[in-house]
């Protein structure tokens, strides 16, 4: 017998013992190719089902929010919390503002000159004055 | 790329095969059952993106990976087991055990082939089987690549990780063991 006859004879045999496993085992490999094919990535399975050239990020959402949508509510929190610290600066200058503008208006509505809080007698009569 | 029914097809072609490859290597039904569900695990979540006509070479290649890393761990194993069993008492536990109560029971069905020519086709398998087990480790895979699997010598050669030259030096020297081995026993196929 030749080489290619003996192999082709050997392998007969070897499909023939694939027929014969115990279904303890057929049954493993086939619940084992079922959770194989549940693994298959999802984006793959959306993809190969598809029809070819229709491949894109379509934001029709047929099947649940789209990509885009998924982002926009993911980055919605943090929007949120960047909008809410510039309103707080802004009110804090405001505050500011005024309370500086308060403080103006009544130096300037005293009856005392205002080179007068730059002279430093003037300072220690009042002082003087308080006391 | 492949479909998820190209995918489901080609496991469902290439699983029994599989499985026999990985017993032959690992020499038990529930460690070649676990490697060949990592392999198909595998396959699926890494390159079930890639061509239909890729997929029987990678799932071999990624089998024998399994297959070589199942020994490494094993040889740990080993390694840990022989240090502890040194420092426990002996126990007497296997002395009781009647070698005859793990005899699987063969199969009683098909009724159509007659009970003598079925025996005798077992017999003939079982001892292929074995004359397979006996063969070297890279002996054996190339040998079941090559004329099993329909692998050409340079696919063999890639999902083995060597040079054609040496998987046809492989092939033939599993061929001459085994019909030596065979015929020794007094087996002509």
């Amino acid at each position: 017998m030749n080489e290619l006859e003996f192999t082709r004879q050997v392998r007969r045999h070897l499909e023939a013992s694939t027929e014969r496993l115990p279904y303890k085992v057929t049954h493993r490999l086939e619940q084992a190719r079922t959770a194989a094919l549940a693994r298959v990535p999802a984006e793959q399975t959306v993809l190969s089902a598809a029809p070819s050239g229709a491949l894109s990020l379509s934001g029709s959402g047929h099947d649940g929010p789209s990509l885009w949508k998924k982002a926009l509510l993911s980055a919605l929190p943090l929007l949120i919390l960047v909008a809410g610290l510039i309103a707080i600066a802004e009110w804090s200058d405001m505050e500011q503002a005024d309370e500086t503008a308060d403080i103006d208006a009544a130096m300037l509505e005293d009856d005392v000159p205002l080179s007068a809080y730059a002279d430093r007698g003037f300072g220690v009569f009042i002082k003087n004055t308080g006391q | 790329m492949a479909t998820r029914a190209e995918l489901s097809e080609f496991l469902a072609s290439a699983e029994r095969r599989a499985f026999k490859h990985a017993v032959f290597a690992v020499r038990d039904d529930e460690a070649a059952l676990d490697l060949v569900q990592d392999a198909m695990f595998k396959l699926a979540e890494k390159y079930a993106d890639k061509p239909p006509a890729e997929l029987p070479l990678l799932f071999q290649r990624i089998l024998r990976n399994l297959i070589t890393d199942h020994f490494r761990r094993q040889k740990v194993r080993n390694l840990w087991t022989t240090l502890l069993s040194s420092l426990l008492p002996e126990s007497d536990e296997d002395s009781d055990r009647d070698p005859l109560e793990t005899l699987d029971a063969q199969g009683t069905g098909e009724a159509a082939e007659s009970a003598a020519d079925q025996a005798e086709r077992g017999q003939i398998m079982a001892i292929i089987e074995a004359e397979i087990r006996k063969l070297p480790a890279r002996q054996r895979e190339a040998f079941l690549m090559r004329y099993w699997e329909d692998m050409d010598v340079a696919e063999t050669a890639a999902a083995m990780g060597c040079s054609e030259g040496s998987v046809k030096t492989h092939c033939s020297r599993a061929n001459h063991a085994l019909a030596a081995a065979l015929k020794a026993r007094g087996i002509t196929l």
